[in-house]
């Protein structure tokens, strides 16, 4: 599924323009990453968790240096779906 | 406005806020109510739903993609029976973040510079400010100078964005003390040269440098700089194409239209002077005097017979001696009496060819009034035998003779008359 496919859907589904779905929709997602990109989690009730982890990479050995050097320090972003869509998940017959 | 967030440690805990908080000022932004809102996620967090079970993947623009990955089995090993087994896994859900969300993340919470790492002006305004590259000193100048941030900057803490401020020659760099607050947009000055013109100038200065003689000419015949001259040849050279592209199709739809038009000119000519009296007489003349060439000129094809072998058909035949399989109801025409059915050719049976006096795309008045004598013959035997057909072959000789329309309008039925107008309108439609 992609975007412009979720905007037809939408549009049809609620009734809107498919502009407005279009609006609505880019201003839903800009919203969740601005909350992600403030370091705050968004939760999506019956979906799932987007949030901001570190980065959890192990150490690595510098043979130059004779010296462990720690990861690079990088935000990741995680996706922890609810049990509700693991359910669903694991019942999906393989297409 | 938003309050832009100070923070001392790029990892450091966000404030708390209301749950729903978000919600309420995105239905505010997008300038509906909040049931709306809450409907519409609901609705967009069903279609996530519904792609992931159906395809597997869910691509959103500009945020990024989720995924359904596995099952994969992984082997363990039970160690008390000392044997392996394959143990089940469930498919899981992932998301893969946009690239620019990534990078974005990483800019406002993350080590934006890290401590001690040497990077080069040009990349941190690239990175950090958003400047584009083309507003920025081309790249292998010499005038990205490469500097220590802890050195230039002790004062800022490492995550946090100096500011930058140009004098007027735009060469050095000042920094401002204050810290710079996260979320904030930068003003960047504006340089009162546009960048374009130190570019060419620079190009200029260095190519005047490497090939003086060239430069000289340039100046003297008043050229543009190199890399100008480049473009406007490129430009030049595409534009030409494209006219030469225009000027082919062009002419070819000329001459198409010419070859289009030229026949009917001579058919039209050709009916007001032969101006048949009657079906009867036209019948009596059709064997006899349409088969005489209207011009002196060699007809295209001489006529002749033809013994029929095994294989051998009407539509085949025609292709083979007039190089058009859709002039086949000409020798029909002519041996409608031998065939009975033209779908069927006995072997060993003789039949005679008729001339062709124009080439297939030049047929002249003659030919076409023949062929269409021979494809009105072709609507009697099919309102005999296959009637559906009939409208068809009338129209076909319709085309080639819209004389024949009137000369037979006896034996025309009202229904094939309005079939003859309805296919065509049609056809015009189609092709237009």
């Amino acid at each position: 599924m992609t975007t412009t496919e979720m905007i037809k859907t939408l549009a049809t589904r609620l009734k809107i323009t498919q502009r407005e779905a279009r609006r609505h929709l880019r201003n839903l997602f800009t919203a969740i990453s601005e909350r992600l990109q403030e370091g705050e989690s968004v939760r999506l009730r019956g979906f799932g968790t987007l949030g901001t982890t570190e980065n959890t990479t192990p150490r690595t050995y510098d043979a130059s240096l004779k010296e462990f050097v720690p990861p690079p320090e990088k935000i990741k972003i995680f996706f922890r779906p609810y049990r509700r869509l693991t359910d669903l998940v694991k019942e999906r017959r393989p297409s | 406005m938003k309050d832009p967030i100070v923070r001392s440690s790029p990892l450091a805990a966000p404030p708390a806020k209301k749950p729903g908080h978000w919600v309420e000022h995105l239905a505010q932004t997008g300038g509906v109510d909040l049931a709306f809102m809450r409907k519409f996620i609901r609705e967009v967090i069903a279609l996530i739903e519904e792609g992931l079970l159906r395809d597997g993947v869910v691509k959103i623009h500009n945020f990024g993609t989720f995924r359904l990955i596995g099952p994969k089995a992984r082997e363990s090993i039970a160690i008390p029976f000392r044997s392996a087994s394959l143990a089940a896994s469930h498919p899981q859900v992932v998301f893969q973040p946009a690239r620019h969300i990534r990078e974005l993340i990483n800019l406002t919470l993350g080590s934006a510079i890290p401590a001690g790492s040497r990077i080069s002006l040009q990349a941190l305004l690239e990175k950090h400010l958003g400047l584009l590259p083309s507003t920025l000193p081309p790249p292998g100048e010499p005038t990205s100078e490469e500097f220590d941030i802890a050195e230039v900057f002790p004062e800022i803490p490492v995550g946090t964005l100096p500011t930058f401020t140009f004098d007027e020659a735009g060469a050095e760099q000042k920094t401002t003390t204050e810290e710079l607050l996260i979320g904030e947009k930068i003003p960047v000055p504006a340089r009162e040269s546009p960048p374009t013109f130190t570019y060419a100038e620079t190009i200029e200065e260095t190519e005047a440098a490497q090939t003086p003689a060239a430069s000289a000419l340039d100046r003297l015949l008043d050229l543009p700089p190199r890399h100008c001259r480049h473009r406007f040849a490129w430009f030049a050279g595409s534009f030409a194409i494209f006219l030469l592209l225009l000027l082919f199709i062009l002419s070819g739809r000329i001459s198409e239209r010419q070859e289009m038009v030229s026949p009917a000119i001579v058919s039209t000519t050709s009916t007001v002077t032969e101006s048949p009296s009657g079906p009867t007489a036209q019948q009596a003349q059709s064997a006899s005097d349409l088969n005489k060439s209207p011009s002196e000129t060699a007809p295209y094809f001489a006529g002749g017979t033809h013994v029929v072998v095994a294989g051998d058909n009407l539509w085949g035949l025609s292709g083979t001696y007039y190089h058009d399989n859709y002039l086949w109801p000409n020798i029909y025409r002519l041996n409608a009496a031998t065939i009975k059915n033209p779908d069927i050719l006995h072997i060993a049976q003789q039949l005679e060819l008729p001339a062709l006096y124009g080439p297939p795309e030049r047929l002249t008045a003659a030919d076409r009034r023949n062929l269409a004598e021979g494809y009105f013959l072709l609507y009697r035997y099919y309102k005999e035998n296959e009637p559906h057909l009939a409208p068809f072959a009338l129209w076909a000789a319709v085309q080639y003779d819209a004389q024949i329309k009137t000369d037979y309008a006896a034996e025309l039925s009202q229904d094939d008359l309005a079939f003859l107008k309805a296919h065509t309108v049609r056809r015009a439609l189609a092709e237009r």
